[in-house]
Parts: C-alpha cells; sequence; structure tokens
C-alpha cells in the first residue's frame, strides 16, 4: 500500500498531465493578447492569497481543522465530476474557455479532498479568483463592446464638454473642436474592464472585504472602466488639439493611453484601501 | 504626494513596458474637417492589461504591508 503522500503526488502529477495542453493553449493565447494577457498573473495572485491563508492557519489555532473529512470528499467528488463534464463538454463543442473551466475545477476539488471543509472555507477567496484565468468567451466580448464603444464615447463628450460644449459622438467619430476622430475599436475598453474586474475581485480578498462590499466593488469596474476609456479618448483629443494630428501618433500617444489605464487601477486600489481603512477604524470606534 | 510620486513612477513604466510590447495599429486617421489628406492614425491601443493588473496588485500589495507595519 502506497503512503499518502506518495498516492499525492502521483495524483498531482496525472492532473497537470491531463492539463497541459490545456494551460498551454490558455498561456500562448492569453500572453498573444494584450487585452486578455491579464489572465496570466491571476493564479499568481490565488497562490498568493492561498499561501497568505495557509500561513495564517498554521499560526492560528484552527491549522489542524484542515484535513480530509467526508463532506469535504463528497464535494471534491461531484466538483471533479463537473471538471470532466467541461473537459468532455469543451472538447465536443470546441469551445476551448469551457475546456480551460475544468482547471480551477480541478483545484477545487483537490483542496476539498485534501484540506475538508475548513480548508475549503479558509481558501474560498483564492479559488475563486482562480476562476477568473478563464477568460470569457468571445462571442460575450462581442456583444459587450458595442456598449462598451457607445457609453466610452459619451463619457468623453461628457469630459470635453467644458472645453466644446459642441463635442459629439457617431458610431465611433468624435466630433471636437473641428476635429474627428475616429476612434478605433481597441478603445472599447473590454480589456480595461476584465482588468478592472479581475483587480476588484482580488482586492476584495485582500482587503477581506464583506460579500456586499465585494459585489459593490467588482459593480464598480464597469463605471471605472467607461471613466478610464472615456479620460483615454478625451485626453488624445485635447493632445491632438493642442499639438497638432502627429501627436496622435507614436510612442507619447502610446505612452498616454497606457498610462491612463494604469494609474485608474492604481487609483481604484487607493480608493478601496481607504474605503476599508475608513470603514474599519468606524468599526472599532 | 508621498502616495502619488510612486504611482507617477509605477504608471511611467508600466506605460513604457506595455508601449514596448503594443505599436499604434492602424486607426482609421484623425484630420481637421477642412483638410483634405491623410491623417496618421488615433487610437489607443488596448491597454497591456498584464501590466496594469500587476501595477495595480502591487500599489494595493504595498499600501497593506504598511498598515501592517503602522500597526
Amino acid at each position: 500500500m502506497r503512503s499518502a503522500p506518495a498516492t499525492g503526488g502521483l495524483e498531482l502529477a496525472l492532473l497537470v498531465a491531463l492539463t497541459a495542453p490545456l494551460l498551454v493553449e490558455w498561456y500562448e493565447t492569453t500572453s498573444a493578447s494584450s487585452r486578455l494577457s491579464y489572465a496570466l498573473l491571476v493564479p499568481v495572485l490565488a497562490l498568493g492569497l492561498a499561501w497568505r491563508a495557509r500561513r495564517e492557519a498554521r499560526n492560528g489555532t484552527d491549522s489542524a481543522a484542515w484535513a480530509p473529512d467526508g463532506p469535504g470528499r463528497a464535494l471534491a467528488a461531484l466538483v471533479a465530476g463537473l471538471a470532466g463534464l467541461a473537459l468532455v463538454a469543451g472538447g465536443l463543442s470546441g469551445v476551448f474557455t469551457l475546456s480551460l473551466l475544468a482547471v480551477p475545477l480541478i483545484a477545487v476539488a483537490l483542496v476539498a479532498r485534501r484540506t475538508g471543509r475548513a480548508g475549503l472555507r479558509a481558501l474560498a477567496a483564492p479559488l475563486a479568483l482562480g476562476f477568473l484565468m478563464v477568460p470569457p468567451p468571445m462571442p460575450l466580448l462581442d456583444r459587450i463592446n458595442p456598449f462598451l464603444i457607445e457609453a466610452s464615447g459619451w463619457t468623453a463628450v461628457t469630459l470635453l464638454a467644458p472645453f466644446d460644449a459642441g463635442a459629439t459622438w457617431v458610431g465611433a467619430t468624435l466630433s471636437f473642436r473641428g476635429w474627428e476622430l475616429i476612434v478605433a475599436e481597441a478603445c472599447s475598453g473590454s480589456g480595461t474592464f476584465l482588468m478592472l474586474g479581475a483587480l476588484s475581485a482580488f482586492l476584495a480578498a485582500l482587503f477581506r472585504l464583506r460579500p456586499l462590499a465585494t459585489a459593490l466593488l467588482l459593480g464598480l469596474s464597469l463605471p471605472v472602466t467607461l471613466l478610464v476609456n472615456g479620460l483615454r479618448i478625451a485626453s488624445s483629443a485635447l493632445v491632438i488639439d493642442r499639438f497638432g494630428a502627429a501627436a496622435g501618433e507614436g510612442l507619447a500617444h502610446e505612452l498616454l493611453g497606457q498610462a491612463v489605464v494604469i494609474v485608474g487601477a492604481a487609483a481604484l486600489v487607493l480608493a478601496v484601501e481607504r474605503t476599508q481603512a475608513r470603514m474599519a477604524r468606524g468599526a472599532h470606534a | 504626494m508621498k502616495r502619488l510620486l510612486p504611482l507617477a513612477f509605477l504608471a511611467l513604466f508600466g506605460a513604457i513596458a506595455s508601449a514596448q510590447r503594443s505599436p499604434v495599429g492602424p486607426g482609421a486617421g484623425v484630420r481637421p474637417h477642412d483638410i483634405s489628406r491623410n491623417a496618421p492614425p488615433v487610437t489607443n491601443p488596448e491597454p497591456v492589461t498584464l501590466v496594469a493588473l500587476a501595477g495595480g496588485a502591487a500599489v494595493a500589495g504595498g499600501l497593506l504591508r504598511r498598515r501592517k507595519q503602522a500597526k
């Protein structure tokens, strides 16, 4: 009879072998697209949160509670079945994201089987975050994009109103002070939306927000996306109006667009941290 | 101000890294109404979301670490 660590190691090796082709395709897909590259970092962030939970459990008094139990095993069997279904359904339908869903499901099953209910509860946030490594299906993004383009454009018009009350947005064209900026679809902001959603989920777990606050934060990622994207378009329009059409291309233009998104992400973090600190102080007072 | 400076540096370095990875794609163009000529592309390319998420996560980690140290 094999020892438990040996069996566990063998099990893990088999699972890695099973999911390796999926993970390779996931890496190639996400690393090739700047819009989806955020997904590469999601497992790293989830592992960081899991490491923190494990360390706290070891330092605390309930570390012994992380042990296999009956309900954990039952749940593991159920989730492993779901993972198998996702693999089969994804393989038969050719929907890669459906197959990929098996990876975070397998992680849930492993944790449930090895650590029982207590471990599952402690690792719930990182396990949930792990699901965000699966990019949304493209047909879904294609449905969201037109809305994001329209809303981003009108956000830009609103931001530009103090400079030109007659600024308008039609289709994907911004009219501003005699200029016509035909904004590429890349400006729809779907990448920013997905990234801010993942960042919000990570922040909720990191700062241990309550479920309602987590839902609110996740809901905020849409208006923040529109604001960030509107700022990108509006700032480009202002720069072009001030420095001429040549300012609409090249490295400086690129830097502006990228910096607005990065500052937007960092500002969201600051806002969440400040709000959470105030709420914590209020609760202690 | 102390908080804004790291943010500004982060944005600058992140943007440089992003810009290196995603060159400006061909946009439909920008032109004044009264000039009929080929105009340069105007497109904010989709941000390199990996860099933005890494920046946000780094700021969050830093803030949490500082809060713990303050305690």
